[in-house]
């Protein structure tokens, strides 16, 4: 009798933690407020940059293919060593603010970014919140570059899905 | 005997502890703008009655005083790891928003930092970035712990 009443709490209390565990909502881990905030942002600033985006998956299909372009972390060059880069990326690191946006940062960006202004450019950061690959995206498109993508999961949204990072 | 090494041990142990927080002690108070210090775990979310806005960061989080010209860095741990100011009526080392970077640059060296690539500096336990504009004013100071 012990054990069916330990066996039913068990059970009970397994129900539970499972109904806590997971929501329904944009991710199974809730937070959907910071989500909308980051997403009303980034509409805004896709219509403000002028710039195309890429997903993950398609992302890394392009790499798969071999696709020729180039891919610009604008996370400052200290976080890249830290955290890592995504194949072949180069550092062109944008502030978090175009408030902060000095020439030396600019002309870095576009140094990096080559002389061919139709190779696709993927500019990224950390996550989608994160404004700094807007601001790099946006000065490229700005000074001609022809494809120029922003790929906003960043280096979370490529490590969550399983991909590597190099250092 | 033991005893003995087991003992100096422990004093080198706290000694180096010490002087860890000696640097600490020593350049905080010259990095402070309106009154907020690097490596402080105060928790700003007003400044003057100025509210903060605050966004994600990987290292941590940002809080914002846009009428104030101040951007305040929080590592995980809750310390202020990097402060920015783009306001004139602040100074770190001497060096204020509006100042022609020359100025700057020199007044980084005479504080003891040296020169890593342009516009940046690093000395003690600080990073220090002069943001430059096209005209060769610096426009904001960025100052970042190094841990």
């Amino acid at each position: 009798m012990k054990t069916m009443n330990y066996l039913a709490l068990l059970a009970v209390m397994t129900l539970t933690l499972t109904g806590c565990a997971s929501t329904h909502g944009t991710s199974p881990k809730g937070l959907e407020v910071p989500i909308e905030k980051a997403a009303v942002k980034f509409s805004a600033d896709i219509q403000d940059g002028g710039y195309k985006v890429v997903a993950t998956d398609e992302l890394k299909k392009w790499l798969d293919e071999g696709k020729k372009l180039t891919i610009i972390s604008s996370l400052p060059a200290a976080e890249d060593k830290e955290f890592g880069i995504l194949p072949s990326a180069v550092n062109g690191a944008m502030p978090k603010s175009e408030k902060d946006l000095a020439q030396a940062d600019k002309d870095n960006l576009l140094k990096v970014a080559g002389a061919d202004k139709e190779k696709p450019v993927v500019v990224y950061c950390g996550f989608v919140a994160c404004r700094r690959s807007h601001i790099g995206a946006k000065i490229l498109v700005e000074n001609g570059f022809k494809n120029v993508y922003r790929y906003p999961a960043g280096i979370t949204g490529w490590s969550e899905s399983g991909y590597p990072l190099s250092k | 005997m033991p005893l003995f090494r087991y003992s100096l041990l422990i004093l080198a142990i706290c000694t180096a502890g010490c002087m860890a927080n000696q640097i600490r002690t020593d350049v905080s108070p010259r990095v402070q703008i309106f009154g907020v210090a690097l490596h402080s775990d105060v928790d700003y979310r007003e400044i003057g009655g100025v509210q903060a806005s605050e966004e994600p960061c990987l290292k941590g989080y940002e809080r914002s005083f846009d009428k104030l010209d101040i951007t305040i860095g929080y590592g995980f741990n809750r310390k202020i790891r990097k402060i920015t100011t783009r306001n004139p009526g602040t100074s770190v080392f001497g060096i204020s928003p509006g100042m022609p970077a020359e100025d700057g640059e020199r007044l980084a060296r005479q504080a003891g930092l040296q020169g890593v690539a342009a516009s940046r500096y690093q000395g003690m336990d600080i990073n220090l970035i002069l943001l430059v504009d096209g005209t060769g004013k610096i426009f904001g100071i960025t100052v970042e712990s190094r841990d």
